[in-house]
């Protein structure tokens, strides 16, 4: 990773569309975007307004059908699908409404995850990642298996998952959406406060507007379009 | 109303997993085809014979029959003359080879006055379109010598016109007749009876047969107990009245146990058949957890969930289980040849003119289609009822119940093992329990499958994450916590790959053992014998070719036997007893008893004194023990005790055979006739020149000369030919299990789809992805290949000691080529690679997006 100045995530005029029942559906266009290291950006929008599908370009999980995206200087869509999934396991960590831990492996194996992915696990890594779990306030439960711990216990897991292998960016879609108000503020704080920590910087899908007050920058989805991007004070 | 709601679920959820309906009809459909194509090629084969011997019978209610010397022909003219009975007819009957084919036909001899009386398949021949020519020709071969009659079909096989010559060849000269006419079958019957038959006077037969002045039977119709009574008094000794519906019965057993062990291999298909249904019910269930859970919260009873499972496994049931039936049909025919090829090679000469579906067959394929249908739908029906609104969501729950449910079936299959094994030692001549116990063991082993999986996988993972890593430790793990559907799917594939263990396991055997006992039972160096004929018919050589055999350099010692069948009062339920006598011991030495009463080197000397030895198959059927060893047998003189002073191995007919010295058969049968010959050559012989000299003298009088090698070499091709429909059967099971594991991973792949969306949204590649999902296959085809190989073996010793011991009443020692184990495995770890590179291909190419998605 080479830059240290200028933006950390460049998105220059991305469009992507989906066929619906034979029709072309346009879910985002025209949509730029350029965010600095250890930014909050939050991304507000209705249900189906392409939150989902922006991180997904984001992290290289879906290809945009033009424009470009960069990461701390890699531009992602010159990858094939292996090489933009080696990007993703090493720079970017991801936050699922879902959770989406793997449930065959325990609690610790699922934060070593990426890194494993990627070959040995250095001691370093580990004890990064032990004292990850411990912030997470889930110390005692590396051995267990998910369907063992409740959501908001799953979502920390994800969490500490998320930043275990170091990531440049963090992508977080709707992490609390599926928690109740008391997870919520929980996982909320444990996420945002280990990513400011880190310097990491932090993209999140959103309709709460609390959460988006938080935020260093938010970004409205609306018809596909970014339509403004309204400093925290004035969300509403 | 609410049956609506139900059968509209139903059926939309058929829509909407047509893969998943697929591959339920399909199981279904190739479980019925199985044992419905047994069954047609069973039916056809024995529905052929029967025809043929209800045909040749005609209306006759009871034979006159004799031992090796027939029944002398003016006992017939007795019949007529002095007790004035109408309603009788002489038979003459010996198998023939014609054309260059050399096909055997039965020639029957016959008086066509006599015949009208009892039998109407000559109305062919008499009647229309040319009634006048037809008749003519009766007249014919009335009045002509040397001539005989063809069902026109027959003869248009053979290429023959009436007015053609053909020659016959019979065991010990061949005779030019004329084709004086043909018959026209009119019905399946006359087809059936005449399509192996060439018909000539009584006369020309016994000249051809070579048994002047002696019919094979005479047929009556009788009625009144007087006459009965009149006829018993009138026979000489050793000349029986018997009733015919006894002997006809007695001679269609003689094949039920080959049949039966292959209906009972086509039913273990279907058992796979049912696994996979289970599966594929047990995963479209898991698949509708969120559906079941909303339904209960809406209102719906547990009742209708279980209807709505039930019907759509009716639904498709119906569907399979037709298209199955079709299916059989087809592959009846294909079985047929091999199946009649078997019976005729082992047991009697049959032809199947025309496929039988029996209505019996159609239900029963019918049956288990249905009843496999809902049967593998139950437990997925009922575990549906279990679903709760709460416990929707939770898949955690669906498979802590699969492990639960596992340690239940684990216990249960222990109980099941426990029953088969306890089974087997009751009535212990039932071949039906006998196979009622297998299916228990196979069944109990399967159930024990999923926890054994369980097992496996938990030890493995250890080892497997420090070999290969992160893959190594996610794969077995992936088993291990989706055992509601790996279970089923490592069980289907091992209960097939058993079942090919068990068999082969079981066929190596018995061709190591029979391999042994030929090499020892083929003591001679060349054997001369009539071409082969039906079980049960009885060739006449002339034992001077004895002498000139003798006396051809080269050749030391020539020996004779005479392989007849004689009737044994004591068991008028069985088929006549093979007796064979023979001139001296050929393999007093090498021979394998059972048991023996006198000391092995006293053996040929009792025999010699008037005592027989009886193979194992012959005393297991009529419960010879060393306590109860004697035998009666109807001999010239009327029924005659031989005491049994020892039971040896043999495999070359599960009917078993009686060993007598020829002297003492001689003494008892005014029989002068041989059946076979062996030759010992003089050390310094050259083989090759003495059989060559052998050959030219027994060849010109039709006989077959054969070296020990050759002779061997025949053995083994009719045992490979026997245990071909097995092999097919076997390989058949083995392609009904690789459905069932696609469908189990299909099912895996689908209900894991957004663990493996996330994993690749985490940085696993389409590669790893890809090799992730075939290291699971390959563990769980490893797994079963494994867990096959105790059952497998369990199947052989239980083929071996059980099964084999009740249908051919043989035993035979248990080998185990450890090379065929370990093919076995990888058959299975194959098999599942296989069926994995599809779903691992699907795998590698999921879109990581669609994949995730929250809903």
């Amino acid at each position: 990773m080479n830059n240290k100045q200028g933006p950390i995530v460049s998105i220059s005029g991305i469009g992507k569309s989906y066929h619906d029942l034979g029709e072309r559906r346009a879910v985002l266009s025209d949509i730029s975007l350029e965010v600095g290291r250890g930014e909050f950006v939050a991304i507000l929008g209705s249900s189906g307004s392409g939150k989902t599908t922006l991180l997904n370009l984001i992290g290289g999980i879906d290809t945009p059908d033009s424009g470009s995206i960069a990461i701390d200087g890699n531009e992602l869509t010159s990858l094939s699908d292996t090489a933009r999934t080696r990007f993703r396991r090493r720079h970017v960590g991801m936050v699922f409404q879902l959770f989406n831990l793997i449930p065959t492996l325990t609690v610790w194996e699922n934060i070593l995850l990426p890194a494993e992915l990627e070959g040995s696990v250095s001691d370093d890594r580990k004890d990064f990642a032990e004292s990850l779990l411990e912030r997470v306030g889930l110390g005692d439960r590396k051995d267990t298996f998910p369907d063992r711990l409740s959501g908001g216990e799953q979502q920390r897991i994800a969490i500490a998952r998320a930043l275990a292998h170091e990531p440049v960016v963090v992508l977080a879609d709707e992490p609390t959406g599926n928690l109740d108000a008391q997870n919520s503020a929980r996982v909320l704080s444990i996420l945002l406060t280990l990513t400011r920590e880190a310097g990491r910087t932090l993209f999140m899908a959103t309709h709460d507007h609390d959460i988006a007050r938080q935020a260093n920058r938010v970004c409205r989805l609306r018809d596909g379009a970014l339509s403004n991007q309204p400093a925290p004070a004035d969300v509403s | 109303m609410t049956g609506t709601v139900v059968i509209r679920l139903a059926y939309r959820a058929l829509q909407r997993r047509a893969l998943q309906s697929v591959l339920f009809v399909v199981s279904i459909l190739a479980g019925v085809a199985l044992v419905v194509g047994v069954d047609v090629a069973a039916d056809s084969a024995r529905r052929a014979f029967s025809l043929s011997l209800a045909s040749l019978q005609g209306s006759a209610t009871h034979e006159i029959v004799g031992g090796p010397s027939g029944v002398p022909s003016s006992l017939y003219r007795s019949l007529r003359i002095d007790l004035g009975i109408r309603t009788v007819a002489p038979v003459i009957q010996g198998t023939v080879r014609v054309g260059s084919d050399d096909i055997a036909l039965t020639l029957q001899g016959i008086d066509p006055f006599a015949e009208a009386q009892l039998r109407d398949y000559l109305a062919g021949a008499a009647g229309p379109p040319a009634p006048g020519r037809q008749a003519q020709s009766l007249l014919r071969l009335i009045a002509e010598p040397n001539t005989v009659l063809l069902a026109r079909p027959l003869a248009t096989r053979l290429g023959l016109e009436p007015g053609d010559q053909l020659v016959l060849r019979a065991a010990r000269l061949q005779r030019t007749v004329t084709l004086v006419g043909t018959i026209e079958p009119w019905n399946e019957v006359s087809a059936q009876a005449l399509a192996s038959l060439i018909i000539t006077d009584i006369s020309t037969a016994q000249e051809i047969v070579g048994t002047p002045g002696v019919l094979t039977r005479i047929d009556l119709v009788l009625t009144d107990p007087v006459e009965l009574a009149q006829i018993q008094a009138l026979l000489p000794p050793g000349i029986v009245v018997r009733a015919v519906e006894s002997s006809q019965s007695n001679l269609e057993q003689l094949s039920d146990s080959f049949t039966l062990n292959l209906q009972a291999l086509s039913l273990l298909a279907l058992v796979v058949g049912v696994f996979l249904v289970y599966n594929i019910m047990s995963f479209s269930v898991v698949q509708r957890r969120n559906q079941i859970g909303m339904l209960r919260a809406i209102g719906a009873t547990r009742r209708q969930v279980f209807a709505g499972i039930i019907l759509e496994a009716i639904v498709l049931g119906i569907a399979g289980t037709l298209l199955g039936l079709a299916a059989g049909y087809v592959l009846g025919g294909f079985l047929v040849g091999a199946v009649t090829r078997t019976i005729t090679d082992l047991y009697y000469r049959v032809e199947v003119q025309a496929l039988t579906l029996s209505s019996l067959a159609v239900a029963k394929g019918v049956a288990t289609g249905l009843v496999a249908s809902i049967g593998a739908a139950l437990i997925p029906a009922l575990n549906a009822t279990r679903i709760t609104p709460a416990s929707a969501l939770r898949s955690a729950d669906a498979e802590q119940a699969a492990q639960t449910r596992a340690d239940l079936a684990a216990v249960t299959g222990i109980v099941v093992v426990a029953c088969g094994m306890a089974l087997t030692q009751f009535q212990e001549q039932s071949l039906v329990l006998g196979f009622g116990a297998l299916f228990l063991v196979l069944m109990g082993s399967v159930l024990i499958t999923p926890i054994a999986l369980s097992f496996a996988m938990r030890g493995a993972q250890p080892f497997l994450a420090r070999a290969i890593g992160t893959l190594g430790r996610i794969a077995p793990r992936s088993i291990d916590r989706s055992l509601s559907r790996t279970g089923v799917a490592v069980a289907a594939l091992s209960l097939s790959v058993s079942v090919i263990v068990g068999v082969s396991v079981m066929i190596a055997s018995f061709r190591g053992t029979v391999t042994t006992w030929i090499d020892g039972a083929l003591t001679a160096d060349i054997f001369i014998s009539a071409p082969a004929s039906g079980l049960l018919e009885t060739v006449n050589l002339d034992p001077a070719l004895g002498e000139q055999l003798q006396s051809l350099p080269g050749v030391a010692q020539v020996l004779t036997a005479r392989d007849v069948p004689v009737l044994a009062p004591e068991y008028p339920e069985l088929p006549p007893v093979n007796l064979v006598a023979v001139s001296a011991d050929l393999a007093e030495r090498s021979r394998r008893y059972v048991w023996l009463s006198v000391r092995q080197e006293e053996v040929w000397g009792a025999m010699q004194d008037g005592a027989v030895i009886v193979t194992e198959s012959f005393a297991y059927r009529r419960q010879i023990t060393p306590d109860a060893n004697s035998l009666s047998i109807l001999t010239d003189s009327g029924p005659q005790s031989f005491p049994i002073v020892g039971v040896y191995h043999h495999y070359g007919t599960d009917q078993g055979i009686v060993l007598m010295s020829e002297a003492v058969y001689r003494s008892h049968f005014a029989d002068p006739w041989v059946s076979s010959f062996a030759l010992f050559l003089t050390p310094e012989a050259q083989s090759a020149s003495v059989v060559e000299s052998v050959r030219r003298l027994a060849n010109a009088q039709g006989l077959n000369v054969q070296s020990t090698g050759e002779l061997r070499t025949q053995v083994f091709t009719i045992f490979d030919r026997a245990f071909n429909i097995t092999a097919a059967l076997r390989s058949l099971a083995a392609i009904v299990a690789f459905i069932g594991v696609l469908s189990a991973l299909m099912a895996i792949q689908l209900d894991q789809k957004r663990t493996l969306g996330a994993m690749r949204a985490l940085g696993l590649t389409g590669g790893q992805l890809w090799r992730l999902t075939l290291l699971e296959t390959g563990l769980m085809g490893l797994a079963a290949g494994l867990f096959a190989l105790p059952i497998g073996l369990l199947l052989a010793k239980m083929l071996i000691d059980v099964i084999n011991v009740r249908a051919f009443g043989w035993t035979f020692s248990f080998l185990v080529n450890p090379g065929s184990l370990l093919q076995a495995v990888l058959i299975a770890v194959i098999a599942a690679l296989l069926a994995g590179a599809y779903p691992a291909w699907r795998v590698a190419r999921l879109a990581p997006a669609e994949a995730i998605r929250n809903e």
